[in-house]
């Protein structure tokens, strides 16, 4: 179970652009486990999305990447395109936010499919138009041979998502990545969506990097949780531990302003707002916006320091990090 | 403040070569709820529910197919264009997505000053100041475009250029839907201020339960055009009667992981579209109390105690 399958250490990312360099991963430290549900969660312009990204290498030439991706012993950063051609897809799925733009709006389901099955296996036509029916019926789709025969828009949102995820593990992966898998879906048909994705790790036993906004989302589904604020990973915990007992500052003031449908508390609004990435505060990146701020804050960073079992955070008012000059 | 009775806003679609079949798609059907001074009604619903519909149709921005809304008791609809425009300023509007919303060519200055120009107000500078102020941003923001402006200064800049005329009633859109949890706890909060400081009254429509409960007082749950239930908050999401809005409440993912396992009632399919709504009741098909009466007739719309309202067969 707790064997590791992805390990990030120290993952620096630039974009070289117009305005200058954007300094949008500042040394990101990670695992995920075999078998578990780790989230990624933070707000937009955190760096949750193009962590994943950077993972499988969809970065675009204007990137400079540095650090360590090892996935299974192997760092993903010296494999050549070639390799990499076949990890992506088949050892590392990946299912995308909106899936309406992700289908090709001009083939059928069926076409599809088998073109993402017959590159990764080597079968014939006939044989993954049948595993392709199966994969529609392990993702719970009602009459695949209709579901292979339409075009996307013939299909909800909920149904779209399906068969991506579906696609995504004809190949069986190890690894799924799914970068806001159900923000485009509304919430009765997030929740099967959800449920799904659950079952379906239970059954093939792959590791899920889930890539969400949604705190309540993170609490329902995930095992573990890294917290990401401009570029860097914040604290990390498991789900428990995080939500009943959270360190970081920021980790504090995010979930201080999620609106509770159940009860109406006060919400308490952090200071200020992001920071640009082109030219972010030096040290703690969250500093400016800090009630507990000292003076080590804007000149150290802070590193991530395990606090109890399985508990990481990174914040000069915790372990070593306390008196790191003065 | 606000009443609004029997509204329909029925869609005409137009198919076939010569266009001869004639589609009808009623987005809004029979909706009838009121909002009283100072108040915020919520009105809440999926994708496809007829919402955001029924808030447009009320500021007259779509023409109404049927029913009466009555605006401090003067039914607007029944207005001629030159009468609506005097009562108009009196109502305001905030959209969703405060980038689209906000013409990019103008400056700050401009989007704000053009209401106050269109009505022929004076001393545009002292009062754009104010307004500015008011929501939060400072003098420096006037001359800027708003894509020098983050999503939450820009709902900020929409919010101000909704107040410029001193609206009784603000449709508020899905205001915070495109802005970050921590950005739209600030403009939340900015909104209820705003609302105890001149007594505004908001039509607030939302997909977001947690943001309904936080600025309503009443709540309006939609499916496919029809208003299913309606009552207070607090008993409308403590205690729903509906099987939809149990379905819609237990579907929200809980910020705690001590309230994982729960399985709760999974409901099947998804929304059917609008343009063939199942007959009888509308929900139906997806509903697991369903007996032989919801598919054939069409439940009323019943008061089950003071306030409280609900369109089900399970309480008739």
């Amino acid at each position: 179970m707790s064997g590791i399958l992805l390990s990030i250490k120290d993952l620096y990312l630039n974009f070289r652009t117009f305005w200058g360099v954007s300094k949008v991963l500042n040394g990101v430290d990670f695992d995920i486990r075999e078998g578990e549900v780790f989230g990624l969660v933070g707000e937009t312009g955190c760096g949750k999305s193009v962590t994943a990204m950077s993972i499988l290498r969809l970065l675009p030439s204007s990137a400079d990447i540095s650090g360590e991706v090892i996935f299974k012993g192997e760092n993903l950063l010296l494999k050549s395109d070639e390799e990499m051609r076949k990890i992506r897809g088949k050892k590392i799925s990946m299912v995308f936010q909106d899936p309406m733009t992700s289908l090709n709006p001009l083939f059928r389901i069926g076409e599809q499919m088998v073109d993402v099955i017959t590159t990764h296996l080597s079968i014939e036509r006939e044989e993954a138009l049948g595993k392709a029916r199966e994969l529609l019926r392990s993702v719970k789709l009602p009459d695949p041979d209709r579901v292979l025969s339409s075009y996307p828009h013939e299909l909800s949102g909920g149904m779209r998502q399906r068969i991506m995820i579906a696609m995504a593990l004809s190949s069986n992966p190890s690894l799924l990545i799914a970068d806001e898998p159900t923000t485009a879906l509304d919430v009765t048909v997030q929740k099967s969506v959800l449920e799904l994705m659950l079952e379906l790790k239970e059954k093939y036993g792959f590791s899920i990097l889930i890539i969400t906004h949604d705190l309540g989302v993170v609490a329902q589904i995930c095992d573990r949780v890294g917290v990401m604020y401009a570029g860097n990973i914040v604290e990390i915990a498991p789900v428990n531990l995080l939500f009943e007992k959270p360190l970081h500052p920021y980790t504090k003031g995010l979930l201080s302003v999620i609106p509770d449908p159940r009860t109406k508390r006060r919400l308490k609004p952090l200071r200020g707002s992001v920071p640009s990435l082109l030219n972010p505060p030096p040290g703690c990146r969250f500093h400016p916006r800090c009630d507990y701020v000292k003076a080590a804050c804007s000149r150290e960073k802070p590193s991530l320091l395990e606090i109890e079992s399985g508990h990481f955070v990174a914040c000069h008012l915790y372990g070593g990090n306390e008196n790191a000059c003065g | 403040m606000l009443v609004v009775e029997g509204l329909k806003k029925y869609f005409f679609i137009r198919k076939g070569i010569f266009k001869k079949k004639t589609l009808v798609l009623k987005a809004v059907d029979d909706v009838s709820f009121r909002v009283e001074r100072g108040e915020t009604f919520g009105l809440v619903g999926e994708s496809g529910s007829g919402k955001t519909t029924a808030g447009r149709t009320i500021l007259r921005l779509y023409e109404p197919t049927a029913g009466k809304v009555l605006f401090k008791g003067v039914d607007i609809f029944k207005l001629s264009k030159e009468e609506f425009r005097k009562i108009r300023p009196k109502m305001g509007i905030i959209y969703q997505d405060p980038y689209s919303s906000l013409n990019p060519r103008m400056t700050v200055f401009d989007i704000i000053a053009e209401p106050l120009r269109e009505y022929g107000c004076q001393k545009l500078e002292e009062r754009i100041i104010k307004l500015l102020k008011d929501v939060g941003l400072g003098e420096e923001h006037a001359r800027r475009y708003p894509d020098e402006l983050s999503g939450g200064q820009c709902q900020r800049v929409a919010i101000a250029r909704a107040l410029a005329l001193d609206p009784e009633l603000i449709v508020l859109d899905e205001p915070t839907s495109a802005l970050d949890v921590s950005v739209q706890a600030q403009v939340l909060n900015l909104l209820e201020e705003l609302q105890k400081e001149r007594g505004i009254s908001y039509l607030f429509i939302s997909h977001d339960l947690g943001v309904i409960r936080y600025l309503s007082r009443r709540v309006g749950v939609m499916y496919l055009g029809k208003l299913m239930e309606e009552g207070d908050v607090e008993s409308v999401l403590g205690d729903p009667l509906h099987p939809y809005t149990r379905i819609l409440i237990e579907s929200i993912p809980i910020p705690d992981p001590g309230t994982r396992g729960k399985k709760g009632a999974v409901v099947a399919g998804e929304i059917p579209s609008p343009l063939n709504p199942p007959p009888g009741c509308r929900f139906h098909p997806r509903c697991s109390y369903a007996k032989e009466i919801c598919a054939k007739e069409e439940p009323p719309w019943v008061e089950v105690s003071p306030g409280r309202f609900v369109r089900c067969h399970l309480y008739t």
